[in-house]
């Protein structure tokens, strides 16, 4: 009996070896099948973004905190909401002289007192003016907020305004412009602003080297005075502290920067371009030429700007979106090829741009229409090119979020604009909600068929490559010579 | 065979099945506080793992570091570090050429390479849902690399292209690799970062494979995960990708050992038509630095250099604006090191002043102690630098694997902060005299 129970046993190890063995080898299979394609995602985890707070002070600056615990810096962003727009129309480029010199001197520090007072707080300080507001941008170490409070006191409240300051400034944002002059995309891009805005203020942010000389120290004065108010600005803190302290903060320094009446600046949306028109500024010697091509929209809601940011991804957001693949990988025309869609306060700005081979700039245009015409008149965009813009814009906010300097625009702009903490909120579900009727409607109520198109490069090597198109030619500040033409 | 073997057989096998299937679960705790230190583990083939849990936002950053870099190539290999690091984006076993880079960019993800002279951090930040991609890449470019023939002719044609480019672009490049030579005199530390026009062409396919199975293997490599995760899971899923790819073929070769070595002083003045104005290389050779005086000379370059009120910044720059171009610092190359100065001038007389501010400035930081808020302001621009480093996830995930790799604390990174506070104006003084001697490297620059 015992050789038999014996026998039994054998016969139920070896079933089991058989058993591990087979699962030993199935396993070894699995890893190498999974090496194969590349793995699910997890499920996507909430933005779970808290909401922005703010508070105004009796002054009317209103103090706004977006809170992170443990941050070892503390960003100030000043916003002034007055750009570029509201500069006076014979002194393009004051509003944008006026915020650089704050913060470059003040009565009570030299230039050079306030640079080691900024660098002695571990800190760094940008004074910006975009098309519809202006920045000053202060960072430092966490332990020294009320320091970098008490400078924004002195350069708000005590500007020296001084002559030789201000010729050095002048002469510093003039040489930019100088350097800038062989900058192609400066240029192009600068051209199509003057040209999309001709009638309208923000034509005003394609100042030049000669608006910039017939600005006087005067003018600043003037422009400060009457729009670096608090009833004109918000504050807004990143940072590890509440909200009650920011404010407690912020009104100790800035309780003596009075409220003053404002006078109120409206203007009409600017028109769109109707009729195709082109530009170009002629770089000599340039090998090759950038294409900047654009026209305003206008979003009805704000279920249309979602729907406009999946467009210009599935356009030109990336190397793999449309513009590229057909301008660069397929038929060799362009260097990159990339599309952009701009909210602005009165308006969408929609812009396409490229970097081309000036012996095929008009097959390059062309290529650059029949794109557009495809997604927007003969064809609704397909399911799966829809859902990888949508894995691109839900998975680019967070990672945007993490540098600092992103995340500040990304509360200005929802300050200035109106989001609203409901943006954070609903990012995802707006962007997952975009389906290609929407992205079809959106592109069929815009005039991007009808844009203007600026270029920069050597006039001599397109004049004698172009085929059919008239262009109109600028010089670097923007004055109109003449008009090329086939054979000229 | 008897009851004993049997069960010998069925432990074994439970053993194996055991450490093949099933991993060690860790317990990890998120320490969610700044600056997130990382923990470091080890999977079985010899691949360093550094977690790094904590974040504001929902993101995750994997960086792969390899000690590799032109410091551990021969001289028939010239350039062929950087080679592999274009290679790598190039394609694998399962990976086509350039979709490493498509796939992360089309989930919203960002990514890059840090090349030094013996290092090389590949990373990627990705929102967290999408870690196992990043996993999935980086383990099918660890196994095997597409390296054929036709990729390794093209990459290096490409980085041709690239030096040509750099060349044509900064005028000044042939004569910092000239200073280079006398600064660090021994091989391999004088070697270009991207290698030499001239050699890379003579790189074999056989010699790339060689080299790629040495240094690009778990045993020579350090993998970071930083971010919004759960540790545990993120290291079953860490073996899962990694554990089973092979530890490498042969261990790296060790660090030339540095010889004595005293270098005289060198002068040359040369003349170049193709130079846009005169300038003027100044380098310091730094021959067996110890750990200890690498925060004195960091707080130097501090000093001297960083920011607008720094005292050459100041001097030559913002004030009597007698230079058009200012920069260097402190290069370490293994244990060889330098501390490099570059001047360019509009004009000859100009540069000749700037050159004397320049040496007034290094004569007065060894003969005068600094002033304790210039030391202050210093150790705070510092401090600055240092927590920016922390503060993205990419940034965090390479600055803990370049950590990790000059021995420093991953899990209390804190440490190097206290070492640059603890730096006193006698400890500036003294490692000035010590090292910014008259056994410099000097090259004038003059358009001729």
């Amino acid at each position: 009996m015992k050789p038999e129970k014996s026998n039994k046993t054998k016969k139920r190890r070896l079933s089991w070896l058989v058993i591990f063995s087979l699962t030993l080898i199935v396993s070894l299979l699995a890893q190498e099948r999974f090496r194969k394609s590349p793995p699910a995602p997890f499920p996507l985890p909430p933005l779970n973004i808290k909401p922005i707070e703010s508070v105004k002070l009796s002054n009317g600056l209103q103090v706004s905190l977006f809170s992170q615990p443990d941050l070892p810096f503390t960003h100030l962003d000043l916003i002034i909401m007055t750009g570029e727009t509201l500069s006076p129309d014979n002194l393009p480029g004051l509003a944008t002289m006026t915020t650089r010199m704050i913060g470059l001197e003040t009565r009570q520090l030299s230039s050079e007192k306030i640079k080691e007072t900024i660098e002695l707080l571990g800190g760094s300080f940008q004074a910006q003016t975009y098309l519809d507001y202006s920045s000053l941008t202060l960072e430092v170490l966490a332990d020294y907020t009320d320091k970098a409070l008490a400078l924004f006191q002195q350069f708000l409240l005590s500007p020296s305004f001084n002559l030789k300051v201000f010729d050095q400034l002048k002469r510093e944002i003039y040489y930019d412009l100088v350097r800038k002059s062989i900058n192609s995309e400066f240029l192009a891009k600068r051209l199509l602003f003057q040209l999309l805005f001709n009638n309208h203020p923000y034509r005003k942010i394609a100042y030049t080297r000669d608006d910039i000389r017939k600005i006087q120290l005067k003018d600043v004065k003037m422009f400060f005075d009457q729009y670096i108010l608090p009833n004109n600005s918000r504050i807004i803190f990143i940072g590890n502290l509440d909200l009650k302290t920011a404010a407690k903060k912020t009104s100790q320094a800035l309780f003596s920067w009075k409220k003053r009446p404002l006078a109120t600046t409206t203007f009409s949306p600017p028109l769109p371009a109707t009729k195709i028109k082109i530009g170009l500024i002629h770089l000599p010697q340039r090998k090759d030429v950038t294409i900047y091509l654009g026209n305003v929209v206008f979003p009805k809601s704000k279920k249309d700007n979602f729907a406009y940011s999946v467009l210009s991804h599935i356009l030109g957001g990336n190397t793999y979106s449309r513009l590229f693949l057909r301008l660069r990988e397929t038929k060799g025309y362009a260097y990159y090829a990339f599309s952009e869609f701009e909210l602005l306060k009165n308006c969408g700005l929609f812009t396409v741009r490229a970097r081309v081979r000036p012996e095929v700039l008009e097959e390059s245009l062309q290529e650059i229409f029949a794109v557009l015409r495809e997604i927007i008149i003969d064809q609704k965009v397909a399911n799966y090119e829809l859902e990888q813009a949508k894995s691109f814009l839900i998975g680019r906010m967070p990672v945007e979020l993490e540098s600092l300097n992103n995340l500040a625009f990304r509360l200005t702009s929802m300050s200035i604009y109106g989001y609203g903490n409901e943006y954070w909120q609903k990012y995802y579900a707006n962007i997952m909600e975009v389906t290609p009727d929407d992205v079809f409607q959106v592109g069929q109520n815009s005039a991007l068929l009808t844009p203007i198109i600026t270029l920069s490069g050597d006039k001599e090597i397109i004049s004698n490559h172009l085929k059919s198109l008239s262009i109109d030619l600028y010089d670097l500040n923007g004055q109109y010579l003449s008009t090329l033409k086939k054979g000229d | 065979m008897s009851e004993e073997n049997w069960r010998k057989i069925i432990f074994w096998f439970l053993l194996l099945f055991i450490s093949m299937g099933v991993i060690l679960k860790i317990d990890l705790r998120a320490q969610n506080h700044f600056p997130y230190p990382g923990k470091v583990h080890q999977l079985k083939n010899g691949l360093t793992v550094i977690l790094s849990p904590g974040a504001y936002f929902p993101t995750t950053a994997i960086a792969v570091g390899y000690r590799v870099g032109p410091l551990y190539e021969q001289p028939q290999q010239a350039g062929i570090s950087y080679l592999l690091e274009n290679l790598m984006f190039q394609g694998s076993q399962n990976v086509g050429r350039m979709q490493h880079v498509r796939y992360i960019q089309r989930v919203g993800g960002l990514l890059n390479v840090l090349t030094s002279y013996d290092r090389m951090i590949f990373y990627q930040i990705l929102p967290s849902h999408h870690l196992p991609l990043a996993f999935w890449l980086e383990s099918d470019r660890m196994t095997r690399l597409a390296l054929n023939q036709a990729a390794i002719q093209r990459e290096i044609l490409a980085i041709i292209d690239e030096i040509n480019f750099r060349h044509s672009q900064d005028p000044y490049l042939s004569y910092e690799d000239l200073l280079n030579q006398f600064l660090f005199p021994i091989f391999p530390y004088y070697l270009p970062l991207y290698g030499t026009r001239n050699k890379l062409p003579s790189l074999k396919a056989e010699q790339v494979r060689k080299f790629y199975s040495r240094y690009f293997c778990p045993a020579n490599a350090v993998i970071c995960v930083t971010g919004n995760f759960e540790p545990s899971a993120t290291l079953e899923l860490l073996q899962k990708y990694f554990d089973s790819i092979p530890s490498g073929s042969e261990p790296p070769l060790k660090l030339p050992e540095i010889p004595d070595v005293t270098l005289a002083k060198t002068e040359r003045t040369l003349g170049d038509p193709a130079i846009p104005s005169p300038a003027v290389f100044l380098g310091f050779p730094l021959i067996h630095v110890q750990a200890r005086e690498l925060p004195v000379l960091t707080l130097i370059e501090y000093i001297l250099l960083h920011g607008q009120s720094s005292r050459l910044q100041k001097k030559l720059i913002t004030k009597e604006r007698l230079a058009l171009r200012l920069s260097g610092g402190l290069e370490m190359r293994g244990k060889l090191g330098s501390f490099k100065f570059f001047l360019s001038s509009t004009n000859s007389t100009s540069l000749a002043k700037a050159k004397k501010v320049l040496w007034d400035e290094i004569n007065r930081l060894k003969s005068e102690l600094v002033k304790d808020t210039e030391l202050i302001k210093a150790k705070r621009l510092y401090e600055k630098d240092f927590l920016q480093n922390f503060l993205t996830t990419s940034n965090r995930a390479v600055t803990l694997i370049d950590f990790y790799f000059s021995g420093k604390s991953v899990s209390s990174p804190y440490d190097e902060l206290k070492k640059i506070q603890a730096v006193t104006p006698a400890d500036i003084a003294g490692i000035m005299n010590r090292y910014f001697t008259d056994k410099y490297v000097l090259i004038n620059l003059e358009i001729k």
